[in-house]
């Protein structure tokens, strides 16, 4: 076998771990995915269930909480979002776009022991969730930085989104942060502000003016796939992948998708090998360990678009298996989307009465 | 929103009374913290404090007869800045290490951290006219949510009562219960404007009432105290203070052949900021207090005598704390421990 790479999780473990999932995939049957039982009584394509609360004394304040469906509160991860929008100067090189910035504190769900706590770890860890909450909140265009813009070259609005991860137990960071962010966008109200005749501008107090909301267009849905290969697929795809890891770089998709089906090419010839792999999503931290790659998704539910798209992970994994997660996401985002819309027409109804 | 205002002015509350009070524990799996708990002065001031310890310190920091304390505050908005940081080491710190048993943790950590989940920002009460310049003190603070800005004494007292049942609920042994309130110096004219006063209803008469407001003064510079300030009163204040009582056991007296008893409350966390209060205010709060002398403090750690306004102060809110904050947390430990169907003793055990 080549070399032992840090996440790739030796097959013997994978099976004594999950005996039913390793038992149904040297089946040929494909009902492996819905007969199969995961450590917290899921079935692999079971998602973890969003609770979502709105602060009730402001607007764009929003908790969100995932939680596995069987043991609501045994973990959960529960991330809050807070947005405030400021009026600031423009970049000298960008005077017509406002600015938004995501802040990541991850202090109250990673505060352990210093002394025993693998600070790499923590960090890469929360490196790649700001990574790509950036990608997915500031850059995809989910917030029109031009709408933001009040008068070009003097003032712009800055909107500042920050997230508070509070637990981090049920894994699926991006997913919670993505989703709170979004629905704390939403459902954020900013001071009016107009400028007059003589070019003086007046920002008026919420007394005098409704507050109005920030220019979001559409929504946005994180969903992350944990893929385990079948043992003699896993050892054979890192033979494959070592030969072919000098005469091919690394392609890390960022936008749209189609770069990562290189990856898969190599592992063409040897797809057929003994059961399919098997795909969970919303992976605990745990089935994220063990699993062969992990792939993570950003996607708009209405239209499909994927935002981001990775894959992380040494095992090189078949361009089917990637289409097949893609194809299990769209379905997700859609139903996330859904849900998403369904909790803001009720905001909408419960705002000015009970809360604020 | 001014929906929000309206309905909080349907019913004011008067000036000794704090927000309803809600106190939530296991808010975080316990799989991740030890303790955590959320502690929420009606809707538009929350903290969630969260506890992990006893566990492993590092070498540099680790003190060999006790624990070592380590506390993080974070906002809601903006960076951790100073403001953050000094609350978190200077009063968070304090507070909690002058409770805490860190002598029964040797070599060891425990590690606080406390987020403010909700805060209101202040919405002008009517009849409030913007332009008038407040009474209030000139801040020389950047407004929030700049790292910089100082965070609010409701927010700071919500802080210090979250981290403290947070300890609690962690199990980590503490020699007594930690209750912050709140206080402000507002002028007459806004605690007449936010906040119901017997004030309004004896004008007629002309009387002096409870509050120690003189209606036949009709002065509005005069300045009343105010328990549990929300965000504008602080803003119009013209002095906030915050003050954290440590409760445990009972003062029992024997008044007229009968025993009383009634929680101490040792005073362990002062901070204030502000300018010079009235003084004209303590004589006739004085003079009109239903009970007859004053309550004797316990008051350490004060290094100048204080006004006779500020012991007025200290008195509001240590009645305050034992009136409400106490025996809301004895209810919602007895509520998280014993079931929902037992009422707690508020008076807990006295020992002839």
């Amino acid at each position: 076998m080549a070399a032992v790479y840090s996440n790739v999780a030796p097959a013997n473990i994978t099976q004594a771990l999950f005996p039913q999932l390793m038992a149904s995939a040297s089946g040929s049957s494909s009902s492996a995915s819905s007969s199969a039982i995961r450590l917290d009584s899921r079935s692999p394509s079971t998602p973890l269930g969003p609770a979502i609360r709105y602060s009730p004394s402001q607007r764009g304040v929003v908790t969100l909480t995932l939680s596995s469906p069987h043991s609501t509160h045994a973990t959960s991860t529960i991330v809050q979002a807070a947005i405030h929008a400021e009026l600031v100067e423009p970049r000298d090189e960008r005077p017509y776009e406002g600015q938004v910035s995501v802040q990541v504190n991850p202090q109250m769900a990673l505060s352990m022991s210093s002394a025993a706590r693998t600070s790499n770890q923590a960090d890469a860890l929360i490196a790649d969730l700001e990574r790509r909450c950036d990608l997915a909140l500031r850059r995809s265009g989910l917030i029109d930085r031009e709408a933001l813009c009040l008068k070009a070259g003097q003032l712009v609005w800055d909107v500042s989104i920050v997230l508070h991860l509070q637990s981090l137990q049920a894994g699926n960071a991006l997913s919670a942060s993505v989703m709170a962010a979004a629905l704390a966008l939403v459902d954020y109200r900013r001071n009016d502000a107009a400028v007059e005749a003589g070019g003086r501008i007046v920002v008026y107090h919420e007394d005098e003016r409704v507050m109005v909301p920030l220019p979001i267009m559409g929504s946005l849905v994180a969903i992350e796939v944990a893929v385990f290969l079948p043992p003699a697929q896993a050892a054979s795809a890192a033979a494959t992948a070592a030969a072919a890891a000098a005469k091919k770089k690394q392609n890390r998709a960022d936008g749209m998708d189609e770069d990562d089906e290189e990856e898969g090419e190599a592992m063409v010839a040897h797809s057929s090998s003994a059961g399919e792999p098997i795909l969970l999503v919303d992976p605990t931290p745990l089935e994220v360990q063990l699993s062969s790659a992990l792939l993570v998704f950003v996607l708009t539910p209405n239209t499909g678009q994927f935002l981001v798209s990775e894959k992380i992970g040494r095992t090189p994994v078949d361009v089917n298996v990637m289409i097949k997660a893609m194809q299990l996401a769209e379905n997700r985002a859609r139903a996330m989307g859904e849900w998403q819309e369904e909790q803001k027409t009720q905001r909408e109804r419960r705002v000015g009465k009970d809360v604020v | 929103m001014s929906s929000q205002a309206s309905s909080s002015r349907a019913q004011p509350r008067t000036y000794n009374a704090l927000r309803p009070l809600n106190i939530s524990h296991g808010v975080l799996p316990l799989s991740h913290s030890t303790g955590s708990t959320s502690f929420s002065l009606g809707h538009s001031q929350s903290s969630l404090a969260s506890v992990q310890g006893p566990i492993e310190v590092r070498i540099r920091d680790e003190l060999t007869d006790q624990a070592t304390l380590q506390c993080t505050a974070i906002p809601l908005r903006g960076q951790q800045g100073v403001a953050a940081n000094s609350f978190a080491v200077g009063t968070l710190q304090k507070a909690l290490s002058s409770v805490v048993l860190l002598h029964r943790y040797p070599r060891s950590l425990i590690q606080v951290t406390v987020q403010t989940t909700d805060e209101a920002k202040a919405s002008t009460p009517l009849g409030w006219d913007r332009a008038q310049s407040s009474a209030g003190r000139k801040s020389i603070r950047p407004r929030r949510p700049h790292p910089d800005a100082s965070w609010t004494m409701a927010e700071r007292a919500t802080s210090v009562n979250a981290a403290g049942l947070a300890l609690i609920q962690a199990g980590i042994s503490c020699s007594a219960t930690i209750c912050a309130v709140s206080v402000a110096v507002v002028p007459r004219k806004v605690a007449r404007l936010t906040r119901k006063g017997k004030g309004r209803a004896t004008a007629a008469s002309g009387a002096m009432d409870e509050d120690g407001s003189d209606s036949e003064d009709g002065n509005e510079a005069a300045q009343i105290i105010l328990v549990d300030p929300d965000t504008f009163e602080e803003e119009q204040a013209a002095s906030v203070h915050l003050f954290a009582f440590a409760m445990a056991g009972q003062v029992v007296s024997c008044d007229d052949g009968q025993l009383k008893g009634e929680p101490e409350a040792r005073l362990i966390l002062v901070e204030s900021e502000g300018g010079k209060v009235d003084s004209r205010l303590v004589s006739s709060a004085a003079a009109t207090s239903k009970r007859g002398a004053l309550q004797p403090l316990i008051i350490s750690r004060i290094a100048s005598s204080p006004s006779l306004q500020y012991l007025e102060a200290i008195r509001r809110a240590r009645s305050a704390a034992v009136g409400k904050i106490h025996p809301a947390i004895r209810q919602s430990f007895d509520e998280q421990l014993l079931g929902s169907g037992k009422q707690g003793d508020a008076d807990g055990d006295v020992v002839m």
